[in-house]
């Protein structure tokens, strides 16, 4: 079907009008259809062309008649609570729109915002045409990403030493990442423990560091503080005590 | 700024009745009862029809539309007597024709901003493929991220450095056409006497080179 943008005004041509008060009329059925259909609901609708013709009807003449007297026997004020005219609606489509154009606009101007950002980043003579407002602005922009890439860096950093829920799976980790970080290529642990000792006490100290930054290492250390643990069972969920009283069990 | 996830756009509903889900119910439900009373509008201003339509929701509340006017359209489908002259031609009401020019503009307007907010999502994409520091930050590494760090630290400074430059040159401009005000230190002005006469001033300036 051709798409034409229709201005939304009474078609001044005869035959053009006719046509397309065909064509929508069956439309609207359509659609009265659909709705009942798909949310199960009683609907009916009545449609005059403007002069003197019988109007069509859905469902169908009777039916129609059960819907108009099931809303007629209800209350007037559940009738007029949501009873519109064309005026009300339109006014209503209006509020909606100007929702989606401001909105569409902020989008937009966010996105403006980002490309002198890139444009700035790729070629700085590319700020020459731009005003003071612009600039301080831009400044704003340039800290605010700083900020995020800082925040984002944390995170990438506190992935590194994950906690995990299995003792030997934390220093397998940490360990792993502690010689890839030193560079170190031997693969084979029997023969780098010893050099790895050293390397596993500031392991160790750096891996304590890390897990005293994880929210749940402070409260299975303070088992007093509201962590619902009783008693001598610590209840750690994710290190084993064996483990905490040593947590590098290869140093021995 | 990370673009937005694309929806999938229009998809074929099937025509059987919601079951599982009450709240897809509710809102397929509002949004196709707007979207009937909407075509209903189009087709009374467009061809001047004249409609009632009564729909009742799942939650048995009952909404309905009348144009031009609700209860003299009911009295005549119930009589089945023919129009009466007095209903009125909706299209030609004064206020119908205003909004509807309104939300006509409106559209328009919000098909620009459509178009635009494309346009930019393209340069975007096109971009962030040749240039990997405009991605958005979440997909960047960590190396990248400290790298691009860096990049702002610098841009920062010579925004701030430009800035500067421009707002002095502003301020100096501003000066120039207010002979009575004392040129602050850092503009090179020919010494003048701090007046007591209105006597205009010429003061010659050098602004910070761009």
């Amino acid at each position: 079907m051709a798409r034409k943008k229709v201005k939304l005004a009474w078609i001044t041509n005869d035959a053009a009008r006719r046509a397309t008060f065909k064509k929508r009329r069956k439309g609207l059925m359509k659609k009265v259809s659909e709705l009942s259909t798909l949310c199960g609901v009683n609907a009916c609708v009545i449609v005059y062309g403007g002069d003197d013709s019988p109007p069509e009807i859905w469902p169908s003449q009777s039916d129609a008649q059960c819907v108009l007297n099931r809303y007629n026997n209800l209350p007037e004020m559940e009738k007029s609570k949501n009873m519109m005219n064309l005026e009300s609606f339109l006014r209503k489509s209006i509020t909606r729109l100007k929702t989606y154009v401001k909105k569409q606009q902020r989008d937009n101007k966010e996105y403006e915002r980002t490309q002198l950002l890139h444009e700035a980043v790729r070629d700085t003579n590319a700020l020459q045409g731009v005003g003071t407002d612009e600039l301080s602005d831009l400044v704003c922009l340039v800290e605010e990403t700083m900020k995020a890439i800082e925040e984002r860096t944390d995170a990438h950093s506190k992935k590194r030493k994950p906690p995990s829920t299995k003792a030997s799976q934390y220093h397998g980790g940490a360990w792993e990442d502690k010689r890839v970080k030193n560079g170190d290529s031997k693969g084979n642990p029997k023969s780098s423990v010893n050099a790895a000792a050293e390397e596993g006490k500031v392991a160790l100290e750096k891996a304590m560091e890390d897990l005293q930054r994880q929210p749940w290492f402070m409260d299975v250390m303070n088992p007093t503080r509201n962590s619902g643990n009783t008693g001598d069972q610590m209840g750690v969920p994710y290190l084993n005590n064996g483990a905490w009283a040593n947590p590098f069990p290869f140093f021995q | 700024m990370a673009g937005k996830p694309r929806s999938k756009g229009r998809q074929r509903v099937e025509m059987k009745p919601i079951e599982e889900n009450n709240a897809r119910k509710q809102v397929t439900f509002s949004k196709r009862k707007h979207g009937l009373f909407k075509k209903a509008s189009e087709l009374c201003v467009l061809c001047g029809a004249q409609v009632v339509i009564i729909v009742f929701s799942p939650a048995n509340k009952a909404y309905s539309i009348g144009i031009p006017d609700f209860n003299m359209l009911v009295d005549r489908f119930l009589s089945g007597a023919p129009a009466p002259p007095s209903l009125g031609f909706a299209p030609q009401i004064p206020t119908v024709r205003e909004l509807a020019k309104q939300l006509t503009e409106l559209m328009n307007e919000l098909e620009v901003q459509e178009k635009r907010a494309k346009q930019l999502a393209e340069i975007s994409e096109e971009s962030e493929e040749k240039y990997w520091w405009e991605k958005p930050i979440e997909k960047l590494e960590l190396s990248e991220l400290m790298h691009l760090q860096g990049l702002y630290e610098e841009l920062r400074r010579k925004v701030a450095e430009r800035a500067d430059k421009l707002l002095i040159s502003e301020m100096a401009l501003a000066q120039a056409s207010m002979p009575n005000i004392v040129p602050l230190p850092g503009l090179e002005a020919n010494p003048i006497v701090r007046n007591d006469n209105p006597a205009p001033q010429v003061f010659s300036f050098r602004f910070g080179e761009n």
